[in-house]
């Protein structure tokens, strides 16, 4: 069974540009750090801890092996998924950029950090649908 | 921007399957291209020309 799951590890670092890799990991220690040096680490359960390092893993995995896949279409299914992701990129902004204002204006709760998973995902599969639709729905040229 | 491709394919017979096999991308692909739904690049523009073994501008004409 685990042997189904393995994935070579140099298969999954050839999607990837090094530069975005280590962009992506700045950036994460930024956010991370900005948030522990004022407030200081919190007091984790182990196996809680354990499962989300293997979420964390899994993720990396995904996201990798989606840019792998990405390199692998042809120009006009590259187009398409670039218009889906950046639809999703815009609309998550809006929508969490909005939703964390208004949370620190006081009127929302919280937000479950899953919702911005979902809300991602839900988005890249609309943005293609609606990048599909848009090429169906081009008047076809005259020949 | 308008293109002689499917004049082209159905004069030598051929898919719009075997086409994209010929030029390395989706039937899908080559349907949106003959419709004119979509410009491809100018690389996959000059591989379809070459195919038919014309000039890129004898298969694409830009639309006025």
């Amino acid at each position: 069974m685990l042997s189904i799951l393995y994935i070579r590890p140099e298969a999954l670092m050839s999607g990837c540009s090094r530069h975005s890799i280590v962009a992506t990991s700045l950036v994460f220690m930024t956010v991370v750090l900005g948030n522990v040096l004022p407030n200081g680490l919190g007091h984790p359960r182990w196996g809680k801890l354990a499962m989300a390092t293997a979420l964390i893993a899994a993720c990396t995995a995904m996201v990798i092996l989606r840019a792998r896949k990405f390199r692998s279409l042809d120009e006009l299914q590259q187009r398409v998924e670039l218009e889906a992701l950046a639809a999703a990129f815009g609309g998550s902004f809006l929508i969490f950029w909005s939703y964390w204002l208004l949370q620190a204006a006081g009127l929302l709760p919280p937000l479950n950090g899953m919702y911005y998973v979902l809300g991602m995902v839900a988005l890249v599969g609309v943005g293609s649908g609606s990048a599909w639709g848009r090429l169906a729905r081009r008047p076809p040229a005259r020949q | 921007m308008k293109n002689q491709v499917r004049r082209l394919r159905e004069a030598r017979g051929w898919s719009q399957g075997e086409l994209g096999e010929r030029v390395g991308v989706t039937r899908q692909t080559v349907y949106f291209i003959e419709t004119g739904r979509f410009d491809p690049s100018l690389p996959l523009a000059m591989r379809l020309a070459r195919v038919f073994g014309h000039k890129v501008e004898e298969v694409f004409e830009l639309e006025e």
